[in-house]
């Protein structure tokens, strides 16, 4: 089973870096929830690729939780 | 008579026809009823008084030229009318004139409707509660202290009030179905690809669909086919509205067995409980059905929607973040965290994301389930200012997987809170077969009355 975790950097300065490479800037809040945001979207978009529950991919996910009550879902 | 405002979209387009009302009484009686209730609702951007009247005179002078014939409407504030100032809800747009009209209002105006204003809606439609920092927030009718739903907040609170006959909206999240659902009217979210978006404010090329919400199922069956099908200007439409003959009682509805099932208000749980005792009346088939995870669905459309809409939102908040409203800005700036290929593989897995709903859907027409998960919540609790990033997110738990899927769906009203607050239920069809839900729609308001109840006027 994929972990996320392996191939995606799920830090509020990663965050931050991208939104730079679109001429936007993060506040530290605003980099922590798009973090999270970014963190369900990885475990819900990866089950769908690899066809397993979205439970499946979230194993050992300890973020998960946080980022599906965080922002989005 | 009836108060002209309170009559269907049938019954209004009738009278006119018939001579029996003219389009200036009929026009006058919804400006001044939108003029005196606006404080209240908060539905109305804008008004259009002299040209909607003088498109009135010009009706009434001349033979009815097609089925909306006279007819005045308002919609959402994100379709663009040739000269006037379209806001989409946001004060960066507050001196946007768009040179040309939206598709679906050409489409309206050749069957003889013309607009009457412009209504409320969340910013860059970009929401679910009806929050709006630039305009206010719109109100519920039936308790303005609640949210309307969103992003097509005016319309819902329009339709519900009487001062639209029907509205026009759109739905990349949910957007036609909370209002409908929170304010008490029916909403029909078409297939992606069903109605033309030229002219109409973007926010996620893949996921957006034009709707309409109204006071029953049988004004959509009116007003939809009027609107769809193919126009080049916007390469996903192609198929035309496509007519089902086909009874209700010969149709079958499925309940999921997971997920649409969890978490929700009594007055919800019992609204889909009746609703199904009532089509199984009807005749109609119900059987129980094993859905792929939603959940998964609905993390890749944020995925998409994201993405898509920070993109289109670059420059807008690198120049201009004041602009923006702190619910919509923060949802916005999400987007720019989704790396490429996690949106590229959310597109790619949405193919046999919707082979695998069909097959489970198996021989259903549609799958039956609330809409949201609770009635309207107050206005103060869902603002974002408050931390309530939460609740707003629950708002839209059952709204996702559709857009996703580029499913159609209707929402009904189907019951009420303890507090006469209105909840509904969707039906979620196959791609393309809209008609096939107004038919179950129609047959549905036929053996109960939800869709018939008004709010009660201020005094």
């Amino acid at each position: 089973m994929p972990d996320p975790r392996e191939s995606f950097d799920v830090s509020p300065e990663a965050a931050r870096a991208m939104a730079a490479l679109s001429g936007v800037t993060l506040g530290d809040g605003e980099a922590r929830r798009a973090a999270l945001a970014a963190v369900s979207a990885a475990v819900g978009t990866a089950a769908l690729r690899d066809g397993l529950t979205l439970d499946d991919a979230a194993a050992g996910f300890d973020v998960l939780r946080a980022a599906l009550g965080g922002s989005e879902r | 008579m009836t108060d002209p405002a309170w009559l269907t979209l049938r019954e209004a387009a009738a009278a006119v026809r018939d001579r029996r009302l003219s389009s200036r009484e009929l026009t006058e009686a919804v400006l001044a009823r939108a003029r005196r209730l606006n404080p209240r609702l908060n539905a109305v951007i804008s008004f259009d008084d002299e040209d909607a009247l003088a498109a009135a005179d010009r009706a009434d002078a001349t033979a009815p030229s097609g089925p909306l014939h006279g007819v005045p409407l308002a919609h959402k504030d994100m379709f663009h009318r040739a000269g006037k100032v379209v806001t989409c809800g946001s004060a960066l747009r507050r001196g946007f004139r768009p040179p040309d009209a939206a598709h679906v209002l050409d489409r309206l105006a050749g069957a003889g409707a013309f607009p009457w204003g412009a209504l409320h809606m969340v910013e860059f439609a970009f929401g679910v509660t009806g929050h709006n920092a630039a305009f206010g927030p719109a109100r519920n009718p039936h308790d303005p202290s609640r949210i309307t739903g969103g992003s097509s907040s005016g319309s819902g609170a329009a339709v519900a009030a009487g001062l639209s006959f029907a509205s026009l909206g759109s739905d990349t999240g949910g957007s036609v179905r909370l209002p409908s659902h929170f304010c008490g009217v029916t909403g029909l979210k078409t297939s992606f690809g069903l109605v033309s978006r030229a002219g109409a404010m973007p926010l996620s090329a893949s996921l957006d669909t034009i709707g309409a919400l109204a006071r029953d199922a049988a004004d959509l069956r009116l007003l939809l086919p009027l609107i769809a099908g193919a126009d080049p200007r916007d390469p996903a439409t192609g198929a035309p509205w496509r007519k089902d003959a086909r009874a209700a009682k010969e149709m079958t509805i499925g309940v999921a067995d997971a997920f649409y099932v969890e978490d929700l208000h009594p007055a919800v749980a019992r609204a889909c409980d009746a609703a199904i005792e009532t089509f199984r009346a009807l005749g109609v088939r119900v059987r129980t059905v094993r859905l792929p995870d939603q959940r998964a669905f609905s993390a890749a459309a944020v995925t998409i929607l994201g993405s898509e809409a920070a993109a289109l939102h670059r420059n807008g908040l690198r120049d201009h973040a004041d602009l923006y409203g702190p619910q919509t800005r923060a949802r916005l700036l999400n987007g720019f965290a989704y790396p490429a290929a996690l949106y590229v593989d959310a597109l790619r897995a949405r193919g046999p994301g919707l082979a695998a709903q069909i097959e489970a859907m198996d021989a259903c027409d549609a799958i039956l389930a609330p809409t949201a998960p609770f009635p309207a919540p107050a206005i103060a609790e869902t603002d974002v200012a408050t931390g309530a990033e939460a609740l707003i997110a629950d708002v839209s738990r059952f709204m996702r997987p559709v857009n996703y899927l580029g499913l159609p769906a209707l929402a009904l009203p189907a019951g009420a809170s303890d507090a006469g607050l209105p909840v509904g239920v969707q039906l979620m069809g196959r791609p393309g077969r809209d008609d096939a839900l107004l038919t179950l729609g129609e047959a549905f308001q036929a053996a109960t009355d939800h869709h018939l109840r008004r709010p009660r006027d201020p005094t």
